[in-house]
């Protein structure tokens, strides 16, 4: 039996509490707790029914292994003689921030290395340190009274810190979107690498392993619940920054000891043109309370659904291009467009498995103790946008007037066009305006040092354009990557509207 | 018929050229276009060219001031692969596979035509060249 509409199966099931997490302890204690993971909840209840189900096992394991950005390590050095307090300080030359006391700092995952930017940063400080390898720290400070000191240079091991706390603000998302990019070139982002025309699709989350789509109302899970978190022992402290409960986001707030952490399930990461991050391994037992916890952590792939969203367009709204279940994302191909495409995971569901599995195995083997929720996670929470006081600006706020020529047109007219406007750049257009190419001073200068005649073979003619409604900050990121000072902006039609050039924009950073 | 493959770099002013159809034009040679990346800006494509005829199309490339490299292809190191599979959807050729049952990635060397794609993507850098 399928569970398709559970608020159904809901209504029909018995509310009566069948275990405390009392019980479930002292079964741990005596070693005959039965402990399934996720994935074989799901098949249990669907071969056997929810109630023979919930009356047999005990806990459900979940788990979860993806690139967390929002994760980082508080550090204690210690005091050094004579001492400082530190102002900066540097790990493997990835800055830690510093704003507390003389010896603390807190090491992000996503700070890049000064000297290996975009290849190591701070998750792989953070690898290193569990793997137990030397770590270089550089600090420096203003000297005070009582700290007298300016600089420090040292190496330590993860055994020379006082503390090592793993605090992650954002961990473990309840599910997230799905990406892919409409756009005509690769793309980079921390998706991963997103091929033109759709060519590919990403997504992340380990689907019914999930750990909080197995109790989507957080009946057990809270501040306080012991979890498994980068191979040792860890707690939920709350929400997640970007909890987003109403639309079944919800996140995790986590911390537990680096120094009993294992680097298999603390694994710095670079993602290209994007950055620096860490994978997480992470997992939470949800203790069958009642009948209820067992439907909902019987959730099936079929039934967790997410979005297909166009990384392309590069806003904060981005086109939904359809729903999508995580089976079907785990089948490793999804229909879009009417075409199969190949879907990549972002986060290792082999991993998220094995974390499942092994937390089962703490917990069969006595190692790991259930603890219940002081405050459960809040469901009442939105999450809103940030707020803008300075206005956006668009291409079509700052474009001017277009000058245009034909194809054929001559060299010498084109030339007397852009000295009598002044200009760099002039857009060709066909008969009925549309964009057909560009021809900037600079090609006409080479025609005529060239003996060149025609003037299509000098234009450039795959354009690189604008849109009206871009923001300009979009804009200029693409003529910076392309290494070119204008782009003529076109409306759907591809017919010009206007310019938009590189003084246009230096206008607008000195206020002119 | 034995054939070789060979990696053709393309500058930003070699790439407004047609370099390719020239080599063609000139060695009478059935190059086949196995991947080609190349955007306004340059990039690369991948050939395949029968044996005996490899030196004459390098020589025709290099006349031409296109860089040309034999093939290399790819490895994935298993000892940093998270089998995350990332890579996974950007082989162009099926070369890597995703185990749907186990969450394995397995790369089918044999398959791999060394376009590259999933070098920049692997996250945990564990795809590298080989020769």
């Amino acid at each position: 039996m399928k569970f398709k509409t559970p608020h159904e199966e809901l209504k029909k099931i018995d509310d009566a509490p069948i275990r405390s997490y009392e019980d479930i302890n002292e079964k741990i204690k005596r070693g005959d707790v039965i402990v399934v993971t996720a994935e074989e909840m799901t098949r249990i209840v669907e071969e056997e029914g929810v109630a023979k189900a919930a009356k047999e096992i005990d806990v459900v394991t979940t788990g979860t292994f993806g690139a967390m950005c929002s994760s980082g390590a508080f550090l204690n050095f210690g005091h050094a003689d004579p001492p400082i307090k530190i102002e900066r300080v540097w790990l493997n030359d990835v800055e830690a921030y510093h704003g507390g006391a003389a010896v603390d700092c807190y090491i992000g995952v996503t700070k890049m290395s000064q000297t290996k930017p975009f290849k190591y940063g701070g998750g792989h400080v953070i690898e290193d340190l569990v793997t137990g390898k030397e770590v270089e720290v550089r600090a420096i400070g203003y000297g005070t009274d009582c700290y007298p000191r300016t600089r420090v240079e040292t190496t330590i091991t993860i055994d020379d810190l006082n503390q090592a706390i793993l605090c992650n603000p954002r961990n473990a998302y309840q599910k997230y979107n799905a990406a892919t990019n409409g756009r005509d070139e690769v793309i980079y982002t921390y998706m991963g690498k997103l091929l033109p025309h759709y060519g590919n699709v990403t997504f992340s989350g380990s689907g019914c392993l999930n750990p909080l789509c197995n109790d989507p109302d957080y009946e057990t899970i809270g501040v306080g619940t012991r979890i498994f978190l980068g191979g040792g022992i860890g707690y939920i402290i709350g929400e997640g920054t970007q909890h987003n409960p109403k639309e079944q986001f919800g996140t995790l707030m986590v911390k537990g000891d680096l120094k009993k952490m294992k680097p298999r399930y603390l694994r710095g990461a670079a993602f290209t043109k994007y950055g620096t991050t860490m994978f997480v391994g992470l997992g939470v037992p949800i203790p069958i309370l009642n009948q209820r916890l067992a439907l909902k952590t019987a959730v099936s792939d079929e039934e967790i659904t997410t979005k297909i969203i166009d990384y392309g367009v590069p806003r904060l709204q981005r086109p939904v291009l359809r729903e999508v279940t995580y089976s079907e994302l785990k089948s490793g191909k999804v229909e879009l467009n009417g075409e199969t495409v190949k879907a990549s995971p972002i986060s290792s569901i082999n991993m998220a498995r094995e974390i499942a599995e092994t937390l089962k195995k703490w917990i069969e083997n006595g190692e790991f103790f259930l603890s219940a929720p002081i405050e459960k996670l809040p469901r009442g929470t939105v999450f809103k946008p940030m707020k803008m006081t300075k206005e956006v600006k668009y291409v079509k706020m700052l474009m001017k007037t277009a000058v245009t020529c034909r194809m054929n047109d001559t060299i010498e007219s084109v030339a007397r066009i852009i000295i009598s406007k002044n200009i760099n750049h002039v857009v060709v257009v066909d008969d009925d305006g549309k964009l057909a190419g560009i021809v900037t001073s600079f090609d006409i200068t080479k025609a005529v040092a060239e003996n060149k005649k025609n003037l299509t073979e000098v234009i450039t003619k795959k354009v690189i354009f604008a849109e009206p409604d871009e923001p300009v900050e979009v804009a200029a990121r693409r003529m910076r990557e392309h290494d070119i000072s204008a782009l003529p902006v076109i409306d759907a039609q591809r017919r010009v509207v206007g310019i938009i050039t590189s003084e246009d924009l230096s206008g607008l950073i000195i206020g002119g | 018929m034995k054939t070789v493959r060979m990696l053709v770099r393309f500058n930003t002013d070699k790439v407004k050229e047609a370099v390719t159809a020239n080599v063609i034009l000139e060695t009478k040679v059935n190059i086949n276009i196995l991947s080609a990346l190349l955007n306004e800006k340059g990039g690369e494509m991948l050939l395949e060219v029968p044996d005996e005829k490899a030196s004459e199309v390098r020589k025709a490339f290099r006349q031409r001031g296109v860089e040309v490299e034999d093939a290399k292809y790819v490895e994935i190191l298993k000892e940093r692969c998270a089998n995350c599979g990332l890579c996974y959807s950007l082989c162009p050729v099926g070369a890597i596979q995703l185990n749907t049952k186990t969450y394995e990635i397995n790369l089918a060397r044999e398959l791999c035509i060394g376009c590259w794609r999933c070098l920049d993507a692997c996250p945990l850098e564990a795809i590298v060249k080989i020769r």
